[in-house]
C-alpha cells in the first residue's frame, strides 16, 4: 500500500509566523506548562525546559502555545487533503498519512500527487507541507522529513532499506533512552540497525526490539486508520457587541442549548465543546465529556452555567460557540409496564410468586438506585428480586 | 476492581447492574488499546475517542483508579474499556 505523509515543519512555529509577520527574520521558542514544543531557535530542542531554552536563545521570542489555533489549523489541513486523498489519517497537529493509492489515474507520478498535496495545504492554511511517499508509514514519514518544505520525496516500493540506510537514528519514533541506547551500542544509522540480526535487536530491546529493527529495514506494517467522520451539531451566536458579562454569555449559552437538543431529535450527545470568540479568534474554550449520553438541556446548561460563573475574560466575546458531538442514538420511550391500578398489581404480584415457585428462584427483577452519583457506573444501580 | 458486596450469591441476592466484564486488550506505545480480542478474534482499534481517568477511595485499602477508553473497533462498535490501574486488567464498561 503507498501511503503520503505531509506534514508542516515545526508546526506550531509556522502557525505563530504565519498570524505575525513581526516574527519574520527572529528565532522562535513555542513552549507550554511541560517545556519547549516547538522551536526553530539555534540548540533549542523540543522537550527542553524553559529555563534552559532562554539560556541557549536569549535573543529568542519566546511564545505560549495555542493549542486551540493550532487544532483548527490542523483540522483545515486534513480537510483540505481529504480533497486530493480520500482517507487521510491525523498523526499529530500538522502531520498526516493519506492512501496515495488508486490515484494513478489522476495524476503522472507520485511526485504530482505530492504536489496536490503541499499545494492544498497551502491554499487552505498558508503553511508550506512537504511530502513523501513511500510502502509504509515510517518510510513516507522520513522521505518527507528529508526535504525541505514545499518539496516531496519519493521512495520505490522494495528500496526503502536502501533509501533508510544512511539516516539518522535519531529518526525512529522512539524516546531518547532507546536512542540514547542505540548510540551507546555505536549504532548511528538506521543501516547500521539494519544489519543486525532481528533476535539481537530484539534481545537488546525486548518488547521495542521487533518493531525497531523493522523500522530501521524498511518495513512499517501499521496500516492507515483514515480519521472517521462523525455528526457534529454545531450552533453560534453572535452579539452585535462585545459582552463581558456572565450573564449574558449564559443567556446565549441556554438559547444555543435549546437549538441543539432540539436538532438531538430525542438522540444523545457524548462530548459539548463551547467556544468564546473575539474577532474571529477564540479567547477561551473547554470541551466537556458528559458522565452519560445526555440529550438533556438542563445538563448542558448546567455545565456551561458553571464554567462561566468562574471565567475571567480577558476581553469582550462577540460570538457563543456550541458544538456537540459524539451523537447517539434516539432514546427508547418505554410506557409503564406497572400501571397504578390495584388489580393490575395484584395480578402481577400472583404472576411473580408463581414463576419463582416454578423456577425456584427470582425471575423478575426491578432496579434499585444505590449510589446514582457514583463515577463507576457498576455501583450506581442494583436489581432486586420484585418480590423481595 | 471494586469487591461485590454480596459475596456468593444467593437466590434473594442483589445483582449489580452494568457489572464490567475483563476484556483481553493489547496496548499500544501510548497506554491506549490497540486490539481487542471479541469472540476469540482480535479487532482492530481505528480511532481513540476520549480518554478519562478517574481516582476514588484512594483513602481506603482499596483503591480505585481507572483509565477510560472510548473505542471506535474495526467492525464500526463503539466500546468503553477501562484499565484497572489499581490492580492491573483490562474491563469492558457497559452503559445499560
Amino acid at each position: 500500500m503507498r501511503i503520503a505523509c505531509v506534514l508542516v515543519p515545526s508546526f506550531a512555529v509556522a502557525v505563530e509566523r504565519r498570524s505575525d509577520p513581526c516574527l519574520a527574520g527572529q528565532p522562535v521558542v513555542v513552549y507550554d506548562r511541560h517545556g519547549v514544543i516547538d522551536a526553530d531557535a539555534a540548540g533549542v530542542r523540543r522537550g527542553q525546559t524553559l529555563r534552559s531554552a532562554k539560556g541557549q536563545a536569549p535573543g529568542a521570542m519566546f511564545l505560549q502555545a495555542d493549542y486551540a489555533r493550532y487544532r483548527v489549523v490542523s483540522d483545515a489541513m486534513l480537510d483540505a487533503l481529504e480533497h486530493v486523498a480520500p482517507f487521510v489519517e491525523e498523526a499529530g497537529l500538522g502531520c498526516a498519512y493519506a492512501d496515495a493509492g488508486g490515484l494513478q489515474g489522476h495524476y503522472n507520478d507520485e511526485l504530482a500527487l505530492a504536489g496536490a498535496l503541499i499545494e492544498a495545504v497551502r491554499d487552505a492554511t498558508g503553511l508550506l507541507a512537504s511530502a513523501g511517499i513511500a510502502s509504509g508509514k515510517f518510510v513516507a514519514w522520513v522521505a518527507g522529513a528529508c526535504v525541505e518544505p514545499g518539496e516531496a520525496g519519493s521512495v520505490p516500493a522494495g528500496r526503502e532499506r536502501e533509501f533508510l540506510r544512511d539516516k539518522d537514528i535519531a529518526l525512529l519514533p522512539y524516546g531518547p533512552e532507546i536512542v540514547q541506547r542505540l548510540d551507546l551500542l555505536a549504532l548511528r544509522t538506521l543501516g547500521d540497525v539494519a544489519a543486525l540480526p532481528r533476535a539481537s535487536v530484539e534481545a537488546q530491546f525486548r518488547r521495542d526490539g521487533r518493531r525497531l529493527w523493522e523500522l530501521a529495514s524498511g518495513t512499517d506494517r501499521e496500516l492507515l486508520r483514515p480519521r472517521t467522520r462523525q455528526e457534529l451539531l454545531v450552533e453560534r451566536l453572535s452579539f452585535e457587541s462585545g459582552v463581558v458579562a456572565t450573564e449574558a454569555l449564559v443567556a446565549a449559552g441556554r438559547q444555543i442549548v435549546t437549538r441543539l437538543t432540539g436538532r438531538l431529535k430525542g438522540r444523545t450527545a457524548r462530548r459539548m465543546h463551547v467556544q468564546l470568540l473575539a474577532d474571529g479568534r477564540i479567547v477561551w474554550e473547554r470541551l466537556e465529556t458528559f458522565r452519560e449520553p445526555s440529550g438533556d438541556d438542563r445538563t448542558m446548561l448546567l455545565l456551561i452555567k458553571t464554567r462561566l460563573s468562574l471565567l475571567e475574560l480577558p476581553q469582550p466575546i462577540d460570538t457563543v460557540v456550541v458544538t456537540l458531538s459524539g451523537i447517539g442514538r434516539e432514546i427508547a420511550k418505554q410506557t409503564k409496564l406497572f400501571t397504578d391500578s390495584q388489580q393490575n398489581l395484584d395480578q402481577i404480584a400472583e404472576a411473580i410468586r408463581q414463576l419463582r415457585a416454578r423456577y425456584g428462584r427470582p425471575v423478575v427483577w426491578r432496579i434499585e438506585e444505590v449510589d446514582p452519583w457514583s463515577r463507576h457506573p457498576e455501583e450506581r444501580r442494583v436489581l432486586v428480586p420484585y418480590d423481595a | 476492581m471494586v469487591p461485590t458486596s454480596g459475596g456468593t450469591q444467593s437466590p434473594g441476592a442483589l445483582r449489580r447492574l452494568n457489572e464490567p466484564r475483563l476484556v483481553d486488550a493489547r496496548p499500544g506505545v501510548d497506554g491506549a488499546p490497540e486490539a481487542l480480542r471479541r469472540n476469540d478474534r482480535w479487532l482492530e482499534v481505528l480511532e481513540v475517542q476520549d480518554r478519562y481517568r478517574t481516582e476514588d477511595r484512594w483513602w481506603t485499602g482499596e483503591p480505585i483508579a481507572r483509565t477510560y477508553y472510548d473505542l471506535l473497533l474495526e467492525d464500526g462498535r463503539t466500546l468503553t474499556v477501562f484499565r484497572d490501574d489499581a490492580q492491573g486488567g483490562w474491563w469492558e464498561q457497559r452503559y445499560e
